[in-house]
């Protein structure tokens, strides 16, 4: 087993008139699974997205780590993440990032954690922890 | 217009061969934002909204909204960002006792939530746009 820091740092200076800078950590402690990869998506529909995760694998607790390396100044190259294999919970614009909690087969149903993009071949870069 | 930094860190040793070391920094301009705390009783049977959509502005083609959320209070409390009305959904967002999360929000829908067991939540969250 091994323990998985996640660390948020959140700063402004300039945004509000007392300035903001919060640092927040989860941990994991006793870990097991997972790993920093980056992967090629599939589609550009829900429709056979590629699966980032098996559902059966999670439960609740697992935390899921996703960012879009994308440094295309379109914003044409959205990535988009699916929590329920039907509908885009999270968008992720170029350079954006997310820490999400999942709960894997601890719902009624299970539903792999899955992803598509915008244009064709985007790129992906994932981590589930649990 | 203002910076918004925010900075995701990753370690872990002994997880696997290679140690995870990830370091990602999001630079944002934005306008509005803040930290704020509220509580709440609210139960599956009486889930309420955390965060409205139609109070904050709407991402565009280049730039997001940002969330964040951590559970600051004793029970787990469960999110949606896609305005489920039921619970229990596959969607829905698990937040144990001191757990944050941070993701851009399409701020369409609501954010609902509800805790696991009675209780008071007491719930940490901002949104950045």
């Amino acid at each position: 087993m091994a323990t998985v820091n996640n660390t948020l740092t959140l700063s402004s200076t300039d945004l509000t008139t007392d300035a903001i800078s919060l640092s927040v950590l989860n941990t994991q402690a006793t870990a097991t699974l997972g790993g920093i990869s980056r992967v090629k998506l599939a589609t550009k529909v829900i429709a056979g997205a590629t699966v980032l995760a098996l559902a059966s694998q999670f439960t609740e607790g697992a935390m899921i780590w996703v960012y879009n390396p994308s440094t295309a100044a379109s914003g044409n190259e959205r990535i988009y993440v699916s929590l329920d294999e039907a509908t885009s919970t999270i968008v992720l614009r170029g350079g954006d990032w997310a820490v999400i909690p999942w709960s894997g087969s601890t719902r009624t149903t299970d539903m792999n954690l899955e992803a598509y993009g915008q244009v064709d071949n985007a790129i992906l870069e994932f981590g589930v922890f649990q | 217009m203002a910076t918004l930094n925010l900075t995701a860190t990753i370690n872990s040793t002994g997880l696997t061969s290679d140690s995870i070391s990830v370091n990602i920094l999001k630079t944002a301009t934005v306008t509005t934002g803040g930290i704020a705390r509220m509580s709440t009783t609210a139960v599956d049977s009486s889930k309420v909204i955390l965060l409205a959509g139609a109070d904050y502005p709407n991402p565009t083609a280049t730039t997001s909204v940002y969330a964040y959320i951590k559970n600051a209070g004793p029970t787990t409390i469960r999110l949606s960002v896609l305005n489920n009305t039921a619970t229990n959904n596959e969607d829905e967002m698990s937040l144990a006792p001191g757990v944050w999360a941070l993701f851009p929000w399409d701020s369409v829908g609501n954010i609902t939530v509800y805790q696991v067991s009675a209780g008071t939540a007491l719930i940490e969250h901002g949104v950045f746009a």
